[in-house]
């Protein structure tokens, strides 16, 4: 078996800009909810990227990134709302924020041996809707009423309606962290990623800092989960605590798996399983939506255990050793 | 323990390597006890030993995966054992493991990739915004990974999944992966393990060249006697994690000890 060889790279390159080129032109092709909820894939597919980069190329468990999307949701929400910031630097503050907050958190939790991380992230996820909802920073969240997000990012030299502008936005950061993770998984640092997920003691034997590496690798990831949250916040303009509970995180978590963990294209894949698998379940049945949507999940499981993926790659693969 | 009391230390003052007095326990069991011996730059060092003497363990605490309960290791004037293990790359201890430590999901070429390491330089942030630098870092890196893949005739496996190779071929991909960086002492751990008679040749041959093209120095553990006495110009003889002989191939090979101790194991 090889990996990808320069002629597959190519037809994937061309899928991908022609994947671009059709997102481009989509604000051309369909209105309202349906650009809205495209919108919405693309937010969760950074979010996701963001876990991915953890779970899939790290080998480290997280069960908070809903937590973490939270935190940039709501530094964007506060941001805009009780410190009128415009949106630009509410998006890159909250992005730094949850950058300082990986480090932070990271920092205790990784330095141990074992699944501290998986343990200590779930915890987070645990108590995030309580601590927004808690009264010492109620003047800001709005405690269980959350904060609405009234003004509009639209510069006014562009004839754009709202929908449309937040749409190339959150696209436009979506293609910056897609072909930025593509890039660093083929540079130094990210093998060094891989390297500690495969190999601890080898990594450390070939020069690689095995705790400092780990936690770029967290501090990395939630920055990505934290900007998807605060782009969150300008396509939905209202931020409530229930919306990050603990759900958020497997949600997430059932995405990078489904999509392909530890591939560059899975987080899209998965992003787009859990947006609109549930509404799909619906329309199935609506006595049974969940059990429908567990059914999904468990054929998802059984026959792409790698993920979608994973499972066209390993496809190409054999079709390529029989030609 | 001083060098003073050890006349054969002093006799190579200019040691790249020198282990005194290490040992190493295991709850209850003694790895390695009181070993002491001296390496010179682009020198080959033998170690042998039936199994179970300590010899990986040896390896280990050269690396820096297990720590000593005593004594003192120097390297190129340096305390290691005051640093932790990722430095010991860019120190220069370059090593293989005994049964395998590649990274299985990775292709021959991105497991050497990950060798050069430290000889590398770009960062996160240079690497994802595509900057020139990390451009020419990674091809620069490349071309260093590719040029030790042909020495080793593999280049042509460069995209091959590692895990698809043979236990052989492994090896030989640790043995790239460690030389890449470039490391003034090499430590291999059974390199020829698995390899038939030619194999064998081909192995000898490609260590003394490495060592009279690059200066490197080695340290070479092997069951192989044969190979051991004819690349080595020191051996080293441990048993029960103790040393029991050290000097050139013939004077080992007559050794009382040596000969007790592998008769006491006639497995290998
Ligand atoms: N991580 C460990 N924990 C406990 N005991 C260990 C560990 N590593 C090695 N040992 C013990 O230390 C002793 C030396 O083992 P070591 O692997 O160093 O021997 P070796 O000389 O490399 O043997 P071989 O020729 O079989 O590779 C053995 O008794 C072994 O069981
Ligand atoms: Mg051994």
């Amino acid at each position: 078996m090889q990996t990808p060889n320069s002629s597959s790279r190519r037809i994937g390159a061309l899928l991908i800009v022609a994947a671009i080129a059709l997102l481009v032109a989509l604000p051309m092709l369909v209105k309202g909810f349906f650009l809205f909820q495209i919108t919405m894939v693309l937010c969760m597919a950074l979010a996701v990227m963001g876990l991915n980069i953890v779970v899939g190329y790290g080998g480290q468990l997280s069960l908070g990134h809903g937590a973490v999307f939270a935190i940039g949701a709501y530094v964007a929400a506060v941001g805009m709302d009780s410190f009128a910031l415009h949106w630009l630097p509410a998006v890159v503050i909250a992005g730094l924020v949850c950058l300082a907050f990986g480090v932070l958190f990271g920092w205790p939790s990784l330095r141990l041996k074992g699944h501290h991380l998986a343990l200590a992230t779930f915890a987070l996820a645990l108590a995030m809707p309580q601590i927004l909802k808690h009264r010492s920073i109620e003047t800001w969240t709005g405690g269980v009423q959350g904060v609405m997000v009234f003004n509009s990012p639209v510069p006014d030299w562009l004839p754009l309606s709202r929908e449309v502008f937040v749409f190339y936005l959150v696209l436009a950061v979506v293609l910056i962290a897609f072909f930025g993770t593509a890039a660093l998984f083929r540079s130094r640092m990210g093998r060094a990623i891989i390297a500690v997920k495969e190999n601890q003691i080898a990594a450390a034997s070939m020069g690689v800092n095995v705790t400092r590496t780990k936690l770029a690798t967290f501090a990395l990831s939630c920055l990505l989960t934290g900007l998807a949250g605060a782009l969150y916040t300008l396509i939905t303009e209202y931020v409530s605590p229930d919306s990050f509970d603990l759900m958020k995180s497997i949600l997430l978590l059932v995405a990078v798996m489904v999509g392909g963990a530890g591939t560059i294209l899975g987080p899209l894949v998965g992003a787009v399983f859990i947006q609109f698998v549930p509404n799909l379940a619906e329309q199935v049945s609506q006595s049974a939506t969940s059990a429908i949507y567990a059914g999904f999940l468990l054929i998802m499981v059984f026959f792409m255990p790698t993920g979608v993926v994973g499972f066209v790659r390993g496809l190409l693969i054999r079709l390529r050793a029989r030609r | 323990m001083t060098d003073t009391s050890r006349p054969e230390a002093l006799l190579k003052p200019e040691a790249l390597l020198s282990v005194e007095g290490i040992s190493l326990k295991f709850g209850g069991i003694t790895a390695l006890d009181d070993i002491s011996f001296r390496v010179a730059p682009r020198q080959i060092c033998g170690i042998i030993g039936p199994n179970g003497a300590g010899k990986t363990s040896l390896f280990n605490v050269l690396s820096r995966i297990y720590s000593p309960s005593a004594g003192r290791i120097r390297f190129d004037g340096t305390d290691i054992l005051s640093l932790p293990q990722h430095r010991m790359a860019a120190l220069g201890i370059g090593r293989t493991f005994q049964n395998i430590a590649l990274f299985p999901g990775m292709s021959v070429l991105e497991n050497v990739l990950v060798g050069n390491h430290v000889r590398m330089r770009s960062g996160f942030v240079t690497a994802m915004l595509g900057l020139p630098r990390a451009r020419r870092d990674e091809a620069a890196g490349r071309k260093a990974a590719l040029e030790t893949l042909e020495r080793l005739g593999m280049a042509h496996q460069a995209d091959t999944l590692v895990s698809q190779l043979n236990f052989g071929a492994q090896k030989r991909v640790e043995f790239a992966r460690a030389l890449v960086m470039q490391p003034k002492l090499l430590l291999l751990d059974e390199p020829a393990a698995g390899l038939n008679h030619e194999g064998v040749e081909d192995l000898r041959a490609f260590i003394l060249k490495m060592r009279d093209a690059f200066g490197v120095s080695v340290l070479l553990v092997e069951h192989h006697l044969d190979l051991i006495m004819r690349v080595a110009e020191q051996v080293v003889a441990i048993n029960f994690g103790r040393k029991i002989a050290d000097g050139t191939p013939a004077q080992v090979q007559g050794s009382e000890a040596v000969v007790q101790a592998y008769l006491g194991a006639p497995d290998v």
